[in-house]
């Protein structure tokens, strides 16, 4: 749904303000109440269901499989489904194929080594019922509760099978937590002189520009990227307006980090 | 005639073979353009793809970085008439495609249109064109990466300014010309002489000393480098 | 500053079932008392019915919306409240789209640009229509529609943008016809929208009020509202009446299409209903002002969590209420909405004035 003309000036010359005057009243650096749901789905090895105070809502599964690792590249796959979207739109193949780097990325291998030549690798499935703003953040907070909720099978089998041609075996029962530190994925959005963290559909709609900015093991790390939120009020954002989103994320990221964790 | 070859299809008895016109002459019209421009080399031509409203073919070689090797052609179709519900500015539709060897996903490929057209709706005056749409074609015809290895950040560049070229030779309003610069991985999409950012790609972490305001003086001199040996072209052809 | 960056709660364990639910909540009564009156085989004035539930069989009723009529009996085709007017039985929904009446004062965002008439987005079944014979142009509000106006209905009204409005009639299959000729109708200006279920507005005669803090409220009767500043147009017309006195100057004077600017003005009204009233340009707005319009948007987003009717009155209370709650950002907050709404009932009771259609939290 597209707004009118003078719904978006008036957005506009709000969020230009300093401080900016966001339509919700949230300060800059603050993001929407969130609820979170864990370990509700029982046939996955983890799973987080999130949903957001504009109504956004977000379901994630975390399944695992043994592989072998010399025949696998990348040991997590993530796969997205946005209601609404086609599968194949460039938007949604986009956020799966960004995601899927990411987590590779940041989550070292090493976590998921089974033996010395088995594997878990990780299936993340991402299912988004609704979305009201760019769901990318709303998505890595999702895999984060997940992956944290996430419990693989015990191995009860030596784990130096090299040379003997032996199939891992599990533990009939008993489950071990996944130790990882997944990234978390910040956008903000640049407005005039500011940027805000979290932005909502109708700030996403007068941005100058949308930044990601990626938060892991303690700092800003890459990938960070421009995004486009919308085709109208998209412009060039001065160069000091990068480091303003990247200090923003800096600041929130760790607050987030520990409600997050203190679940 | 019966020692016809009848696995083959002949043609017809008077037909004669392709005679191709020996290629010694005219070949370097006026339109090439070969420009040092830092430490690579850039070879610029527009308007080879006829059919299209505007196009641009860029070679990049830099032989300081491994050989890295770049064949890029760009083609621009638009502004044609969009059918369906009123639009009061442009459609804008940027597609990749690798011609010859297959480097990227899939997904890489949509992420990299997703990015370019970000960069381009902030640069191209889409106001100026209700009810059309503008579609961009990549061609990528050959890249040879830093020792064999691929990666989207070195192709960055070099997409943003052949797609620039072709919509100059389209005729296609834009707000400034827009390049871009990389440094080790880094990918900034200047505008305004530097003072403007319409894109920012890092996959990579910046140097652990050099942070944030070096890499983006780095991109920002590549940036310019890139610019003027598009200008100096433009200039010098038309 | 000590507004948290964000809350995550964590919801407790376990999907909450529906058999689950039926134990604990309170909703239990009223299930047990409809099942009584099942046995009765009526269920009264304003009680609460489910799909297929029996409402009476007694076969003099004429049956109305919600319900449906099977061997000799009427049934509810929808969850809702019973209502009978005179001998007409119809089933109120709980939710469900708004279903516009003849008279409502609704907001609504243009959807489409037809052959001379706005199609408009008012939240219900169908698109409303807007006939460009039913708006106010520039140049006088009685002078004929010419050709040029059909060509130029764009720079009227366009996509997505939002207006106030009233239904003029209602089609066959139910959906309005709206007309915006009135200078309190019109393109909207200087405010921020949003919307609540529409179950939540209770008609009055007036849906436009200046609330206190210079911010003036329009809740649409399907749920569509807005919040704007409060303009001289809106002091001046106070109570419903219509005066016209718009000061404003004429922004839209440099354009080259003026319609009906041949014609002699015979009115004041006609000069007022100039381009004016179809700016795109918002006045000058103080960061106060937009920190108050803000304050009363989470009042009522509030309210609307708390399923509470919205009512001028209700609007106000949350208002002062939420003074309470220095920053504006706090108010986000699952709980502080639920105290905000319990903090506006309660100052309901203690004042004892009994509301029409108050509906009770859910809480």
């Amino acid at each position: 749904m597209s707004l009118s003309v003078t719904e978006k000036s008036y957005l506009h010359d709000s969020l230009c303000l300093d401080p900016p005057a966001r339509p919700d009243g949230r300060v800059a650096h603050q993001l929407r109440p969130i609820e979170i749901f864990t370990d509700f789905l029982p046939a996955c090895n983890g799973s987080a269901k999130i949903s957001a105070s504009d109504g956004s809502e977000c379901v994630v599964s975390v399944k695992a499989k043994v592989v072998e690792r010399a025949l696998e590249e990348e040991l997590i796959l993530v796969d997205v489904d946005v209601a609404g979207q086609r599968d194949d739109s460039p938007f949604v193949h986009s956020i799966a194929s960004l995601l899927t780097k990411v987590l590779n990325q940041k989550i070292h291998q090493k976590n998921l080594r089974l033996t010395q030549k088995y594997a878990f690798k990780l299936f993340v499935d991402v299912l988004v019922l609704s979305s009201k703003s760019h769901p990318l953040s709303l998505i890595s907070f999702a895999v984060y509760s997940a992956l944290k909720a996430t419990y693989l099978p015990k191995l009860i089998s030596s784990d130096d099978d090299l040379e003997v041609a032996e199939l891992p075996t599990f533990h009939d029962y008993d489950m071990v937590k996944l130790d990882v530190d997944p990234p978390l994925l910040f956008t903000t959005a640049v407005i005039g002189n500011n940027a805000v963290i979290d932005p909502a559909h109708s700030e996403s709609e007068v941005a100058c520009s949308g930044i990601l900015v990626t938060w892991s093991k303690g700092k800003v790390t890459a990938p960070i990227r421009t995004i486009g939120l919308n085709d109208e009020y998209v412009t060039g954002i001065d160069v000091t307006l990068l480091e303003k989103s990247i200090e923003l994320v800096e600041k929130t990221a760790p607050a987030v980090v520990k409600a997050l964790d203190g679940l | 005639m019966n020692v016809a070859d009848r696995r083959r299809i002949l043609g017809p008895l008077n037909a004669k073979p392709l005679q191709f016109a020996s290629a010694d002459g005219n070949l370097q019209d006026a339109h090439l353009q070969e420009t040092q421009s830092g430490d690579e080399t850039l070879y610029i031509q527009q308007g080879i793809v006829t059919n299209a409203n505007g196009s641009a073919y860029l070679e990049i070689a830099s032989p300081t970085k491994n050989d890295q090797h770049i064949l890029l052609l760009a083609s621009v179709y638009g502004p044609r008439p969009t059918r369906g519900t009123f639009s009061a500015r442009a459609a804008l539709s940027i597609q990749f495609k690798e011609n010859t060897l297959e480097q990227f996903t899939a997904g890489e490929v949509k992420e990299l249109c997703n990015f370019l057209a970000s960069v381009f709706r902030a640069v191209i005056n889409l106001n100026r064109y209700p009810k059309s749409g503008i579609d961009i074609f990549l061609n990528l015809i050959q890249y040879v990466g830093p020792s064999g290895t691929s990666s989207l950040e070195a192709i960055i560049p070099a997409c943003i300014n052949a797609i620039m070229l072709a919509l100059i030779d389209a005729g296609i309003e834009t707000l400034d010309t827009v390049s871009a610069g990389s440094y080790k991985g880094t990918v900034i999409s200047f505008i305004r002489n530097g003072d403007e950012i319409v894109g920012f790609w890092a996959d990579n972490d910046f140097d652990n000393n050099g942070s944030y305001a070096v890499t983006v003086d780095k991109c920002r001199r590549h940036y310019i480098q890139n610019r003027n040996a598009m200008l100096d072209y433009i200039v010098k052809t038309k | 500053m000590s507004a948290d960056i964000i809350t995550v709660v964590k919801r407790e364990a376990g999907l909450h079932f529906a058999n689950d639910l039926q134990f604990e909540s309170d909703s239990d009564v009223e299930m047990s008392e409809s099942e009584e009156s099942n046995e009765k085989r009526e269920a009264g004035e304003g009680s609460i019915v489910t799909p297929g539930e029996l409402v009476t069989d007694d076969p003099i009723w004429m049956r109305g919306h919600g319900t449906y009529f099977l061997e000799n009996q009427t049934f509810a085709s929808v969850a809702g409240t019973v209502s009978r007017v005179n001998r007409l039985l119809s089933v109120v929904p709980l939710r469900g789209r708004y279903s516009p009446e003849t008279g409502d004062h609704v907001i609504g965002r243009i959807a489409e640009i037809g052959n001379r008439r706005w199609r408009v987005d008012i939240g219900a079944k169908q698109h409303a229509v807007l006939m460009l014979g039913s708006v106010n142009l520039p140049g006088g509000v009685l002078r004929r529609k010419s050709e040029s106006d059909e060509l130029q209905m764009r720079n009227f009204l366009k996509e997505g943008d939002l207006l106030n409005a009233e239904v003029q009639s209602l089609y066959q299959d139910g959906s309005a016809s709206l007309h915006t000729r009135s200078l309190k109708y019109g393109k909207l200006r200087n405010g921020v929208f949003l919307q609540v279920p529409s179950a939540l507005i209770v008609r009055s005669k007036n849906h436009t009020h200046n609330l206190p803090g210079n911010v003036t409220i329009i809740l649409g009767v399907n749920g569509f509202v807005w919040l704007r500043k409060t303009s001289d147009v809106d002091l001046s017309s106070g109570q419903n009446t219509v005066t016209g006195k718009n000061a404003a100057t004429l922004s839209g004077a440099g354009r080259d299409y003026k319609p009906g600017n041949t014609s002699v003005s015979i009115t004041r009204l006609e000069e007022e209903s100039s381009w004016e009233i179809y700016s795109d340009k918002n006045d000058h707005i103080s960061s106060s002002s937009r920190k108050t319009i803000t304050r009363y948007s989470n009042v009522i987003k509030a309210l609307a969590h708390c399923e509470i009717g919205i009512t001028e009155t209700r609007v106000v209370a949350g208002y002062e209420a939420s003074m309470a709650y220095e920053n504006i950002s706090s108010l986000i907050e699952k709980d502080n909405m639920e105290a905000l709404g319990q903090d506006v009932l309660n100052s309901e009771k203690m004042r004892g004035n009994n509301q029409p259609a108050a509906f009770e939290t859910r809480a």
